[in-house]
């Protein structure tokens, strides 16, 4: 392939592409347009960060902010800057460390059952809680956790403590909370890649093992972490992607006054600012900020992986 | 390969930008059509009925609570309406529960129906901030609205809420009959206070007694400790527990006047008092340690508890709505008085919540302004205020020979206010009453309107005239910088009490508490509120 190709022949050499495989291009149409629909065209959106929005005269018609980077310099002076960004991290970072690695633990265990049965129904009650939507979720953990009636506390009671603590009102125990309870519904879920990229390994691997001697430890550590590395490197890189988007839902939900300093994030604090409060252009501004901060980290990431593992997104 | 992928970039940065044009396209040619009130119109009559020689027709939008329908629109009084003005009317009914989305898009769109119903569709933010699409009102009002411009003359008020910081008015106002003046008032257990053989109280100190036999002599008989004297309200205490140490807020603006000038509700002294007292109250045991955690559905569950009464003590609009079968246990009484002695019931003397601004506007899409106003002004006299307040004349209203109005019983099983609602335009719309009408009126003093009237009557005498007001208006300026602040330091402040109340120390932090609101910007936030009560003060 000559290098120094100027545009024309590139686009001349696309175009003999297209034309020879135009049956795999009509197959990735609809997908494309979709994707401009749903991802491209919204984007042109993130103007109003830079604009001072006005509802009747339009994204485009209203005028620029002056200076351009207004609402950014409003969020970096905001006394809500360091808080939400340091409670987006802690969430994203905590949750990330627990919630990784535990469905690849899981399905190495799982891969292990000799009984097919047994193996069966353990999969799927530790898939079940995945279905549970956010708002019954939080309600559930509200209830279990209330210091009167609920489980918790009369599990405590049982074992002979008196003094049952607030969990839910308790502000160090916040980031805790949210990440077990997300742990304790989504991992049997999430190990589900892991059990099948597991299936695809070589029955004759464990053969040739077993012939050398190695016990079910060894063929753990041997044969099929290493060809479970791959898909957990790509997931995690992917988990990067949207590390700083937490899900909103469930940390509003779980948000009270007396957790508020450990549980007031980034989309929840552009949630109060932007939809109730309706102060677009300040909101999509925090949001942006929000999105450039993962861009450099999903960047970073895949780059480091590509270093250590040859294993990178892109 | 990368060539390709560039090509790929290309083009897609191409679609981007023609999405961008085509976006930029909708929004311009939307330009405001209409323009003030047109001259000479063939079509219109300017007094009398109808209206309009031929029948022509309006838009009108208008919102409801969750999803109450539009069986109003069948009200025999707009049937009758529609006959004699010759004004037909196309309604467009929308729900609260998704219009602050829906309202964005019809905003940026322009293309607005000709009249806006009800003082939740469009706020006095929505209408500075998109002043352009709404047509002023004054010149209608002066030449088509006789009514309202009755209203304005005999209650200053009504103009008050209605003029916009450029001295126009954009939207009118509405006066409902019969709005009790207080409103939340204390509500305790009688039941119980009965059977421990005690007095309602009356001071914070007896409150605090009352308060701690209930948690401790079982006044529900059941053997165990289950009593909770005071509940939160969803993740937080019903602020009116400060009621005996604080200003009036009535209106929930966070706001309260001391010798006549707004200061921050959450920064006063009154406030610590207060807070040191639910700190005291907390340690005792008499607040329910899920207060600031317990979301709705719990603390309902703790209300209406199947099995027994369990609640002692709270604020309430009335009774019966929240406690649910126990609801006749409970009783409203007086207000409580503070440590200074004094007495103090929120509510308005005006009557709560009876005016508000915003209920009616026309917008610069209607084509014929002075037909919109004569027909709006049909809604301001005194018998269609009740009829679309409560029902028609003949279906709910029973007007007696001697000129007084009486409410009939709702078919069997329906509750009275679900059956107002289906008939009328209820707490939404163009009404207005006079004083000497809302004699005329007799409701049963029973349940709904007529009970609230009547154990309204325990605070009246220590209402709080002086108290921050509900429907100021802010310039477009001022709402640029407000909703942040308002945002940071409501969150900060209402933080700080969750932690004052169950862990103590007002004391020891107050100073370091006041001086943070200051940093987040409290003073530009009394500023701007201060400018806009005095402007207040001075429409005339």
């Amino acid at each position: 392939m000559n290098r120094k190709r100027s545009w024309a022949q590139a686009a001349q050499y696309a175009g003999g592409q297209i034309r020879k495989n135009w049956g795999l291009y009509l197959l990735l149409l609809p997908a494309f347009i979709l994707l401009i629909c749903f991802s491209y065209k919204p984007m042109y959106g993130v103007l109003i960060a830079f604009k001072d929005y006005h509802n009747s005269l339009g994204i485009v018609g209203s005028a620029w902010a002056d200076p351009w980077y207004k609402y950014f310099v409003k969020f970096f002076n905001s006394y809500q800057f360091w808080p939400t960004i340091k409670n987006t991290l802690i969430l994203s970072l905590y949750g990330m460390a627990a919630s990784f690695p535990l469905p690849i633990i899981l399905a190495l265990v799982i891969n292990q059952m000799r009984a097919k049965r047994f193996r069966k129904l353990f999969q799927t009650v530790s898939y079940l809680p995945h279905f549970i939507s956010t708002v019954v979720m939080v309600g559930l953990i509200l209830i279990w956790l209330s210091p009167s009636t609920g489980l918790f506390s009369n599990i405590c009671r049982g074992v002979g403590v008196q003094q049952v603590p607030n969990l839910m009102g308790t502000e160090s125990a916040f980031s805790s909370l949210y990440v077990w309870s997300d742990v304790w519904q989504h991992t049997g879920w999430d190990s589900i890649i892991y059990v099948a990229a597991l299936s695809a390994v070589d029955p004759s691997l464990y053969e040739a093992a077993t012939v050398d001697g190695a016990n079910r430890w060894q063929k753990m550590c041997y044969i099929d972490f290493p060809m479970l590395l791959p898909t957990a490197v790509i997931l995690l890189i992917m988990r990067v992607g949207s590390i700083m988007s937490l899900g909103f839902e469930k940390v509003y939900l779980m948000q009270n006054n007396l957790n508020l300093g450990a549980s007031e994030i980034i989309s929840t604090y552009v949630y109060k600012i932007g939809i109730i409060s309706s102060q677009y252009s300040y909101s999509a501004a925090i949001n942006l900020f929000n999105t450039i901060i993962n861009l450099i980290l999903l960047v970073a990431v895949n780059q480091i992986s590509k270093k250590l593992s040859d294993n990178s997104l892109w | 390969m990368k060539k390709r992928m560039r090509v790929l970039g290309l083009v897609l940065a191409g679609a981007l930008c023609a999405s961008a044009c085509a976006g930029c396209g909708s929004n311009n040619s939307s330009s405001s059509a209409g323009s003030t009130v047109a001259a000479t119109n063939e079509n219109f009559n300017k007094e009398g009925l109808p209206i309009a020689k031929n029948t022509i027709t309006l838009n009108v939008l208008t919102t409801r609570w969750g999803s109450m329908g539009d069986t109003f629109t069948k009200n025999q009084w707009l049937v009758d309406l529609e006959k004699q003005t010759n004004v037909k009317i196309k309604w467009q009914v929308q729900s609260l529960n998704d219009w602050s989305e829906q309202k964005s898009i019809m905003l940026a769109s322009g293309e607005l129906p000709d009249i806006i119903i009800g003082d939740q569709t469009f706020t006095s933010e929505d209408i500075v901030n998109n002043q352009d699409l709404f047509q002023p009102m004054d010149d209608l009002i002066e030449q088509y609205m006789p009514n309202y411009k009755k209203a304005l003359a005999e209650y200053p008020q009504i103009k008050k809420v209605s003029i916009f910081p450029d001295g126009k008015m954009y939207s009118l106002a509405k006066n409902l009959p019969s709005r009790p003046s207080v409103r939340n008032q204390p509500i305790i257990n009688k039941t119980w206070l009965d059977k421990l053989g005690l007095k309602a109280p009356t001071t914070v100190d007896e409150l605090e007694n009352v308060l701690k036999a209930f948690k401790e002599k079982d006044p529900n008989g059941n053997g165990k400790a289950d009593e909770l004297p005071v509940i939160g309200t969803n993740k937080s205490l019903n602020l009116n527990l400060l009621d005996p140490f604080m200003e009036a807020d009535p209106y929930d603006t966070n706001f309260v006047l001391e010798s006549g000038k707004p200061v921050y509700k959450y920064a006063t002294a009154g406030y610590k008092e207060g807070v040191k007292w639910l700190n005291q109250l907390y340690k005792e045991g008499l607040i329910d340690t899920e207060a600031f955690t317990a979301d709705d559905t719990m603390d309902t569950a703790k209300n209406q508890d199947a099995n027994t009464a369990r609640v002692g003590f709270t604020y309430a609009w009335t009774p019966d709505a929240l406690f649910g079968k126990w609801s006749s246990q409970y009783e409203a009484i007086a207000p409580i008085a503070g440590p200074d002695g004094t007495k103090r019931a929120g509510g308005d003397p005006d009557g709560y919540s009876s005016i508000t601004g915003n209920e009616v506007e026309i917008t610069k899409t209607c084509k014929h302004p002075e037909i919109a106003a004569r027909w709006v002004d049909q809604f301001y006299t005194n018998e269609a205020s009740i009829q679309n307040f409560w029902g028609a004349i003949g279906t709910v209203i029973k007007k007696n020979s001697d000129g007084t109005y009486e409410l009939n019983d709702p078919p069997a099983g329906t509750s009275a206010d679900a059956w107002y609602w289906d008939q009328s335009l209820r707490d939404f719309g163009p009404k207005y009453v006079t004083k000497d009408f809302q004699s005329k009126i007799k409701l049963s003093s029973k349940s709904g309107d007529g009970l609230k009237l009547e154990i309204s009557k325990l605070g009246e005498q220590y209402l709080q005239k002086d108290f921050f007001p509900n429907n100021i208006m802010h310039t477009a300026e001022e709402y640029a910088e407000m909703p942040t602040l308002a945002t940071d330091l409501g969150n900060y402040a209402n933080a700080t009490l969750a932690k004052w109340v169950t862990k103590g120390g007002v004391d020891a932090e107050w100073d370091a508490y006041q001086k943070k609101l200051k940093d987040m910007g409290l003073d530009k936030y009394v500023k701007i509120q201060s400018d806009a009560y005095n402007r207040y003060l001075q429409a005339k």
